[in-house]
């Protein structure tokens, strides 16, 4: 028969012998952009927007698209192809049995498909991401100037037990109260 | 019933570069190794140029303008996303994937007799094409070495995909010796000269037979090709054991000082990966590769090498260095250019199976402050701070003239659009 040592092993770490966190059974994973913005994680890129084109459609220079290679290509969509070896953004349109390319800005031609110009299409455009870059010359704001006081809340006014007990309390506290 | 498919990306790294590069389309493109030495993958308009194989590119460098080939500098950052998008989509679709290199899959299924394997490799690969952009083929067979074989033959069919046959010895008689798994050229000479002529005649013989005169592993290609697994389901992505980080300078270099600040690069570099995976490493081998001379006397290649344990594991790069800083003299030939140092993270463990030193109290001053270093060089991009040690300019590092963006990896890198 093997001898067992009945030792108690030491631990190193101390227990942590608090309350439990009372969210501990809410707490769900963080959000996540990639997963809001498209369907599969390994068919999403991400480019930048770098020209003017689709203004209209809001999507400005310096905008990251999230593009999702897995979906199939609609009429209307907002797509990333390849113009003659430039890649562009524009809404992909079908229209008396023509397919072209169709920018949101009036000053950029629509650009059809089967002509000389070799346009591939890429990625549905499914989402879009705009960081708001306030450079270096940020004024703090003071609070009294744009904020409004309230009114002070005035406090509501009550009694607790009848005094009596109040001294009890205090008492116990000290550590002067009966043992 | 069971089959392995091997489901192989086709000239892997110009893919890559061709999503990203709508303009490498139909025209030769080649991807240079480290330090832009030799094309080490090369596209199908390039290959029908029939120049050699792995062509170092100073000879081409002439030529290129004429025959219009376009050269990349291997980005293995970017190769390493993409083959993990692959990877993942194949994973989501099959029981069991065995990662076998960065641009190659096995894959396992159980499917009933009715399966049409064919019609399912037709899914997956248009689905691989339409995700990332990179074509692949597939070949299906009984086992491995089969596989590989189809997957071989199924590259140069339209589709990309070949199931082989439930009798494959037609076409293994077809095949030379050197096509199969794990028969090297000399191998092949070997076999020639006992009267195997074709794969076919290697799958008539007896495995007990090439047991005897050769060794296991041809023995279970035998049994392989005879249609029986004998290569055992092997996962290549296993905990990892080592981390070696290796880089060829742009020229062969007899400074010290250059070996120096490599070594201490590469240092912070391997164990940056390392902290990453949460492990420590307990010794480093550090050592330099050293050119042939043949301008005053004929000397041979060679390297040097040596091995510095560490007093306990480390993860931390300061206290690394600090270690073995002294020992990299040891590793020093005079008067021999060194073209390539590398070093080598051994020992690996997980930092929370390590047993607490009683003798050495730890000091928690690097750990913090290379997590530190770590979590800036996150957010303002690599090298934004380092080591005074590991160099500042770094004018030995490896020519990349040709690499593009890490397209994927980097907010700064996004490809753009107009």
């Amino acid at each position: 028969m093997s001898r067992r040592s009945r030792k108690t092993p030491l631990m190193s770490q101390s227990v942590q012998a608090g309350f439990p966190s009372p969210a501990e059974h809410y707490i769900e994973k963080m959000l996540d952009l990639d997963e809001y913005l498209s369907a599969h994680q390994e068919a999403t890129y991400y480019v930048r927007v770098a020209g003017d084109s689709m203004t209209g459609a809001g999507i400005f220079p310096g905008d990251v698209l999230c593009v999702d290679r897995s979906i199939d290509f609609f009429d209307g969509a907002i797509i990333i192809a390849s113009v003659d070896g430039e890649f562009t953004v524009k809404y992909l349109r079908k229209s008396r049995g023509q397919t072209f390319l169709q920018a949101a800005n009036p000053n950029y031609p629509p650009i059809f498909f089967g002509t000389e110009q070799d346009v591939r299409c890429w990625g549905v455009v499914t989402g879009l991401v705009r960081k708001f870059d306030y450079g270096v010359k940020r004024k703090p704001v003071e609070r009294t100037a744009s904020i409004p006081e309230r009114p002070p809340v005035q406090p509501v006014t009550f009694q607790i037990g009848d005094g009596r007990r109040r001294q009890h309390y205090d008492q116990n506290l000290s550590g002067k109260g009966k043992s | 019933m069971k089959t392995v498919g091997l489901l192989d990306c086709n000239n892997f790294y110009v893919s890559c570069e061709r999503v990203f590069d709508p303009s490498l389309e139909g025209r030769p493109v080649a991807v240079l190794s480290n330090n832009d030495g030799s094309c080490i993958s090369r596209s199908n308009e390039f290959k029908a140029l029939e120049l050699p194989k792995r062509i170092p590119y100073y000879m081409l460098k002439e030529y290129a303008d004429r025959l219009g080939i376009a050269f990349r500098s291997s980005n293995y950052t970017l190769y390493g996303d993409m083959s993990n998008r692959v990877m993942k989509i194949l994973k989501d679709m099959v029981h069991l994937i065995e990662q076998y290199s960065i641009d190659e899959s096995f894959f396992h299924l159980d499917h009933p007799a009715d399966f049409d394997c064919s019609e399912f490799g037709k899914t997956v690969r248009t689905r691989v094409l339409k995700w990332t952009g990179i074509p692949c083929g597939i070949g299906f067979a009984k086992t491995k070495t089969l596989a590989k074989i189809a997957n071989h033959i199924g590259k140069h069919t339209p589709e990309g995909i070949f199931v082989m046959p439930d009798d494959p010895l037609p076409i293994l008689d077809r095949l030379p010796l050197t096509e199969v798994w794990g028969i090297s050229w000399r191998l092949a000479t070997k076999l020639q000269n006992l009267g195997f002529r074709t794969a076919g005649d290697l799958a008539r013989s007896d495995s007990c037979f090439i047991r005897k005169h050769f060794n296991v592993i041809l023995a279970q290609t035998v049994t392989e090709l005879q249609g029986t697994p004998a290569f055992a389901y092997d996962d290549f992505n296993g905990p990892v054991k080592r981390i070696a980080f290796s880089r060829s300078f742009n020229l062969p270099t007899d400074s010290e000082q250059v070996i120096h600040e490599s070594l201490l690069h590469y240092t912070a570099l391997a164990a940056e990966k390392l902290r990453s995976l949460h492990q420590l490493a307990s010794c480093i081998y550090l050592y330099a590769d050293y050119t042939a001379e043949y301008q005053k006397e004929t000397l041979p290649s060679g390297y040097c090498g040596h091995l510095v344990a560490f007093p306990r594991p480390l993860s931390d790069h300061l206290s690394m260095i600090d270690i073995f800083e002294p020992e990299i003299r040891r590793i020093i030939v005079p008067h021999r250019r060194a073209m390539k140092t590398g070093v080598i993270l051994l020992g690996l463990e997980n930092e929370c199976d390590q047993t607490p030193d009683l003798f050495y109290g730890e000091d928690k001053k690097p750990a913090a402050l290379t997590a530190a270093m770590d979590e800036i060089n996150r957010k303002f991009g690599r090298d934004s701070v380092f080591l005074l040690g590991e160099g500042i300019q770094r004018k030995w590092n490896m020519k990349q003239e040709f690499l593009s963006r890490r397209f994927t990896t980097d907010w700064n890198e996004l490809l753009t659009v107009k």
